[in-house]
């Protein structure tokens, strides 16, 4: 009795949206075809590699069968619960006069979290449905208990996968669903070989030392960090609209540069601050500062000048208060603002670094890139808000950056040296198939060529020195500073109306 | 519960999509929306179902705003959309039970609500149905049953009727019926309005996002036959701008209670319908009377069908002849015809 109790809590407990979701993935045919599918395959590669083993080899074939085993999990995990959640999602939201997050009284964090919780159970699923494989595996040797354990590195990295289907689902537009698939596809090149390595080296080591769970240990705050980035885009997608949508994403931007600490401590506990790398403070703090800065701006060129009568209402009456919430609340305002001060953080360092020769250029090429994009930013708000052009912001900022910076780079990939040894249709080819990786592999490549300079920085036609940074400062300094009447103004809007004799709702009607 | 549509306005780009619309109306009635095609009606009650976000103006259900306190609201309000549910790989039953779930009902109750809504829907034999495999005047019971499984008090219904067969409407127009008995207020539109005229206690038509009028139906029909308006009961068709159209008729004091006017045709011999005129209009429960040709009358007569059987056979016993003897149905499309242009935005 006490047994049934337990589990008819427990069943009530659950968030309706996971029980859903579960539900779907168990009565799915192309999920039951597929996992059917994937045994099958499975069996037959096992029985293959347990007829060609023999027991005087060194045991090469545990290895390889153990890491086809986890590759062709990790495929599936990807094609069900990352492109599978997007579809689902992506179906369910398209639906604009059934869409439940609108019609219930279901929170838009349940629906998320609820999503991500399928997701989970089904990777789970999937991978403990693979266990007899790769107990054969262990069983074909080669295979240390390190080897098995950098599945724990595969978890993390498939999480969010799931999570980018959901983030990308949350749109219900198709557009989105091209450019997921897009994603998915380019970061083949980029994420598996990187997986590959990292495998590789774990599975080289032999034994569970320290170095190995600080290395699975930095990956999960990684994933971590970056889980619950996509989590809040997520949710601040799906949250109703003119709600205070962005509020939790840009409160966890900014406390983002502070939270990679945490990352470090890891690393500098264990190593000490002798050990300790000198250059990783600085690049790690740069990267999230970076990056904080960067997904603050893309809100930005989205967002409205103004809010909603219902994020108004929730704003506190003291001045403090009040500019608090409206540097938190949706709105460019507090985006652009809020990203300006992030962006304080690594040039009040920069000066300070203690980087060797080809780091200081790095950082400096990187933050003048960014630099340059916050000015893009700016300068499309200013000719979306503060012109009678007819242009969107997020169009302009398209315009910018594919004038600045995309077109630029094109000759310099096409004429890269790695790349020269190819034929000109192959490169134009490779660059269209995966630009990021051509893009990262060109930067990387110009740096090294040129040492104590950086890429240039896109719209300002300057090679990148340490002069140049502050001038691209200046510049979109100057460019904020004529955004700053729109901002003044949107200040003074930011306060709670008297809705007066607008009651709220009584505990009866809150009750169900 | 009253429900009460406040100077609404939704703008989309430079279309007007609902201009300025007032009106309102009370619990344990039915109510029609009307309105050509690409007049505002889904626009609006997607509002009203707080799926949508009023330019200016507001809903307020017992004065609580749909526009700041959307969540509350939702626990009270059903909504049933023309499109129907399209989920793949979910029972009828799990998709109930989801939706009940998200409305924070849990164990015993949850049960109860479902088996409840089952039975009164008929959804029994369609339980473990997937909702792909349903046809579509199952999955408007579906839909339906979905709509009503918090037990709202106001259930507001896009074009219920659109598709179904005539045994279906038969279907739905009864569970209306025992919906509006049970004390919930009901908002459809429909393009049957045939329909509407048997089951509504109100409407209101809107063109171009426009209100052109609202009422109870009698005073609709009234105004299709030329009649004039009983003393007693307010005016509410065509309201100004910031005044609400009150569609139970609450707002003058004391409420007036307003009979369904029947409208009838009698013929009559050739140059014999001015006496029957004159017979009909001595009976106080006659609202209107006129005269077409000379061998046609049409009538509204207040009351039930039996009262309207009295005052027709008040002409009987009088000795006049009467050939035929018809209750006219389209009183309510008559109206919509002749006050609509059927203009698109």
């Amino acid at each position: 009795m006490v047994g049934k109790a337990f589990f008819e809590n427990l069943g009530e407990s659950l968030n309706p949206v996971f029980i859903k979701e579960m539900r779907q993935y168990f009565q799915n045919r192309r999920m039951v075809i597929f996992m059917g599918l994937l045994l099958i395959v499975q069996f037959i590669v096992a029985l293959f590699f347990a007829s060609a083993m023999t027991f005087d080899t060194d045991g090469s074939e545990g290895v390889a069968f153990f890491l086809l085993i986890i590759f062709a999990g990790a495929g599936l995990s990807v094609l069900l619960c990352s492109i599978g959640a997007e579809q689902r999602f992506a179906e369910e939201r398209s639906d604009k006069e059934l869409n439940y997050s609108m019609l219930t009284t279901l929170k838009p964090s349940a629906v998320i979290l609820g999503k991500l919780e399928g997701a989970m159970v089904m990777i789970l699923c999937i991978f403990s449905m693979l266990l007899p494989f790769l107990t054969a595996a262990y069983f074909m040797r080669g295979l240390s208990m390190a080897s098995l354990l950098v599945t724990l590195y595969l978890f993390p990295i498939l999480v969010l996968y799931a999570l980018a289907g959901i983030f990308a689902g949350s749109f219900g537009q198709k557009w989105v669903t091209v450019l997921f698939f897009v994603g998915i596809f380019n970061s083949a090149f980029g994420i598996v070989p990187a997986a590959f390595s990292i495998i590789d080296e774990l599975m080289d080591r032999g034994s569970l030392d320290t170095s190995f769970w600080i290395a699975v240990l930095v990956e999960y705050e990684i994933a971590l960090l970056l889980g619950v980035m996509l989590f809040l885009l997520s949710l601040a997608v799906v949250s109703p609209p003119k709600s205070n949508r962005l509020l939790p994403a840009k409160a966890y931007l900014f406390a983002l540069p502070f939270l990679s600490l945490i990352l470090m401590l890891p690393y500098y506990i264990i190593y000490g601050p002798a050990d300790f790398p000198p250059d990783a403070f600085y690049f790690i703090e740069f990267a999230f500062c970076f990056f904080s800065v960067a997904v603050l701006g893309i809100i930005a060129i989205f967002e409205m000048p103004t809010n909603s009568i219902r994020v108004y209402l929730k704003c506190p009456l003291n001045f403090i208060g009040r500019f608090l919430h409206f540097l938190f609340s949706t709105g460019f305002s507090g985006s652009l603002i809020l990203a300006f001060l992030i962006l304080a953080i690594p040039v009040a360092m920069y000066p300070f670094g203690d980087l060797s020769g080809d780091n200081t250029s790095q950082v400096c090429g990187f933050l003048c890139i960014l630099v340059s994009f916050l000015g893009y930013v700016v300068l499309s708000l200013v000719l979306s808000w503060r012109t009678k052009l007819p242009l969107p912001a997020w169009l302009w900022m398209i315009i910018f950056e594919v004038a600045g910076n995309v077109l630029s780079w094109i000759p310099v990939a096409v004429n890269s040296g790695e790349m020269r040894g190819i034929p000109f249709p192959v490169r134009i080819a490779s660059m269209l198939i995966s630009p990021t990786y051509c893009f990262m592999e060109t930067i990387e490549e110009s740096v090294a060529s040129t040492p104590g300079t950086a890429p240039r920085g896109g719209f300002f036609p300057l090679t990148i020195t340490h002069h140049a940074l502050f001038w691209s400062l200046a510049v979109a300094g100057v460019l904020f500073l004529i955004l700053l009447p729109a901002i003044v103004k949107a200040f003074r809007m930011h306060r709670r109306p008297d809705t007066g004799a607008v009651k709220p709702p009584t505990k009866e009607m809150l009750k169900k | 519960m009253k429900t009460e549509v406040r100077n609404l306005t939704r703008v989309f780009g430079k279309t007007v999509a609902v201009n300025d619309i007032s009106f309102s109306f009370e619990d344990g009635n039915i109510f029609g929306f009307i309105g050509p095609n690409g007049a505002g009606k889904t626009t609006t009650i997607r509002i009203m179902a707080t799926l949508d976000l009023a330019t200016s103006g507001d809903v307020f259900y017992d004065g609580v705003s749909a526009t700041l306190y959307p969540e509350a609201v939702r626990r009270v309000v059903g909504y049933m959309p023309d499109s129907l549910p399209g989920y793949k790989d979910i029972q009828v039953w799990e998709y109930l039970d989801f939706f009940a779930r998200s409305f924070g009902l849990k164990g015993a109750e949850r049960t109860r609500a479902l088996d409840d809504i089952v039975e009164f829907t008929n959804l029994g034999e369609l339980r473990n149905k997937f909702l792909y495999a349903l046809s579509k005047g199952m999955k408007q019971r579906v839909s339906l049953a979905r709509a009503l499984i918090h037990n709202p008090k106001v259930l507001i219904m896009d074009e219920p009727a659109a598709g179904l067969d005539p045994r279906a409407r038969h279907e739905l127009r009864t569970l209306l019926k025992i919906l509006a008995d049970q004390k919930k207020a009901i908002f459809l539109s429909s393009h049957i309005l045939s329909e509407l005229q048997d089951i509504c206690d109100g409407a209101v038509i809107i063109e171009q996002g426009k209100l052109l009028s609202a009422g109870t139906l009698n005073e609709l029909l009234a105004q299709v036959n030329g009649a004039p308006m009983p003393p007693p009961a307010p005016a509410p068709a065509q309201p100004q701008s910031g005044e609400t159209a009150d569609l139970s008729g609450a707002a003058a004091p004391p409420p007036p209670v307003m009979p369904k006017g029947v409208s009838i045709t009698l013929k009559t011999p050739r140059g014999e319908a001015e006496p029957v005129r004159l017979k009909l209009l001595e009976h106080p429960l006659t609202r209107s009377v006129d005269l077409f040709d000379d061998d046609e009358v049409h009538a509204v007569i207040e009351g039930t069908d039996a009262e309207v059987s009295r005052v027709v056979g008040t002409v009987f016993a009088a000795g006049l002849t009467v050939l035929s003897f018809t209750r006219n149905q389209m009183g309510l499309e008559e109206l919509f015809m002749k006050i609509t242009q059927g203009k698109v935005q």
